[in-house]
């Protein structure tokens, strides 16, 4: 059945702040977030599969997938990618939309002043 | 502190699959990295490096919490824990947000025990559309149509992993807090119609149900989607509650339709002006004699520059545009201004609310800090 909802935002409205002169650092630190959250995730994944198979090392060696597996896999990769590199899209997409975010501190200075 | 206890299920939360929640526990992780290890570290930072690079050029300490920003901002260390703790923040969303995006449209309960009534003529009040809180992406009022709940199923998880747990496995100790508060100061007060304004998706509304059930009991807030995850939520736990859709500025109820009207950490995130029309509104609904209790983060306190300092970083990297400005408030003199006689104010301590402080964990100080408590009467 298709999805009838759209996408939701996966990039919150409001400029993003930057903490380092020079912004590849930010993106850096987000790209290495991203990193570390799959790598813990692939080692819940393995502990998951050591538990509940029983399969050993050996076996895992053994093994080369076949075409459909190799087409699960690269697609699995991809979505990685997108995840763990969302820090470079997600500037495109605020440049993209920059004129809906407006100014953070000209917001925050409205709505402390009442005016909003 | 943290709980790894799991949240508890309910039939409108979206765990999403395996991978889902391993991403989830691994947001929850560094939040509380960030939260226990990271930030304590700022002070560190100051007392070993930053204070004298600031002293060095100015001949004293700084002294304000703007000075020991700006000893701060030079710091690399700092930066770079700024930087990471807005992915830390960023990583929340990202995991909760795919398995609440897959839910779908989610169909209502047939047999409700309450309601949810939901207005498409209400509009939002321009703060709440502004700026997404807390970084959030799509905020309070993302509604894709009927049955999306999406919204409110991203705030009940991204609740739980931002509080380290420490909300309880219903999200509900901001509630419980309210209610133990309310029953110890006014023991014999049994109110029987409760509105709880800003409600979202109930975690604070349900303690009320709990603790009155011969009461009747209604949560407005804008959101829809929040909304309908709230009804389904109340209704999976066996608790009738009226949900409505409204602004908590102007409601759609009659002069003194309630003896208690209350809010849980909402009005922080208004405005000046949406505060004042809030309390404003409240005291019109409210019957004479009726009571008013609001929990919100307490005002700064003008001998701890740190902390205030430390707070600030919420207005200034978190999406938290009203934040700062609502703790430098009065809110006893705004309640008064509002139309209430007598008021007042009260501090509620506990772990959860250390945690939400964002303070050194580690100042003596911190441990007798709480959420603010604004009770205040309506002249009976
Ligand atoms: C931090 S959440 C707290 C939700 C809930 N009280 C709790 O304790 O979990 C703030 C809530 O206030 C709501 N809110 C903010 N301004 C509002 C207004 N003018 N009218 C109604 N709801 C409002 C938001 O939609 C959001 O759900």
């Amino acid at each position: 059945m298709a999805d009838p909802f759209p996408p939701m935002p996966r990039r919150a409205k409001g400029a993003r702040p930057r903490f380092h002169d020079e912004p590849a650092i930010d993106r850096l630190v987000r790209i290495c977030v991203g990193l570390a959250s799959e790598v813990s995730v692939l080692a819940d994944r393995l502990a998951t599969l050591e538990l509940l198979s029983g399969v050993g090392p050996d076996a895992v060696d053994r093994f080369v997938p076949d075409a459909a597996e190799r087409a699960r896999r690269e697609a699995r990769r991809e979505a990685l990618v997108a995840r763990v590199f969302a820090a470079l899209d997600d500037e495109l997409d605020g440049l993209r939309r920059g004129a809906e975010d407006g100014d953070y501190w000209a917001t925050v200075r409205r709505i402390e002043e009442g005016e909003v | 502190m943290k709980r790894i206890e799991e949240q508890e299920a309910h039939a409108a939360l979206a765990f999403g699959d395996h991978d889902d929640r391993a991403r989830a526990d691994f947001a929850f992780t560094l939040r509380h990295h960030v939260t226990q290890h990271w930030m304590p570290g700022t002070r560190l930072v100051f007392d070993a490096r930053a204070r004298h690079a600031f002293r060095a050029a100015r001949g004293r300490d700084p002294q304000s919490p703007d000075e020991i920003r700006q000893a701060m901002d030079a710091d690399p260390w700092y930066r770079f824990y700024l930087s990471a703790r807005r992915a830390s923040q960023e990583a929340i969303w990202a995991a909760v947000v795919p398995p609440a995006e897959r839910l779908g449209p989610m169909p209502m309960p047939q047999r409700p025990r309450g309601s949810l009534k939901l207005d498409p003529s209400v509009r939002a009040p321009a703060y709440m559309a502004a700026i997404d809180i807390h970084c959030m992406p799509g905020g309070y009022l993302l509604d894709r149509g009927e049955g999306d709940t999406a919204a409110g199923a991203v705030y009940d998880r991204g609740v739980y992993l931002y509080m380290s747990g420490l909300m309880g496995p219903r999200n509900d100790a901001v509630g419980r807090l309210a209610v133990a508060h309310l029953q110890a100061r006014l023991p014999h007060f049994r109110p029987t119609r409760i509105l709880d304004v800003g409600c979202g998706v109930g975690h604070a509304t349900l303690p009320w149900a709990e603790a009155f059930p011969e009461a009747q009991v209604t949560g407005i807030d804008v959101g829809a989607a929040l909304l309908r995850h709230a009804h389904l939520r109340a209704e999976a736990f066996g608790l009738g509650v009226e949900f409505v859709q409204a602004d908590a500025e102007a409601t759609p109820f009659p002069d003194g339709a309630f003896d208690l009207v209350t809010s849980a950490i909402v009005l922080h995130e208004t405005s000046i002006r949406g505060l004042r029309r809030i309390l404003g509104e409240c005291h019109r609904l409210l019957a004479p004699g009726g009571v008013m209790l609001h929990v919100d983060q307490p005002p700064f306190d003008p001998d701890d520059p740190w902390a205030t300092f430390l707070q600030e970083n919420e207005t200034h990297y978190n999406n938290e545009p009203f934040w700062r400005r609502f703790r430098h408030l009065d809110l006893a003199a705004e309640a008064r201004a509002a139309g209430f006689g007598r008021v007042e104010l009260g501090t509620l301590a506990a772990e959860v609310v250390r945690q939400s402080q964002n303070n050194a964990p580690d100042d003596p100080r911190a441990r007798s800090r709480g959420f603010l408590a604004l009770l205040a009467f309506r002249d009976g």
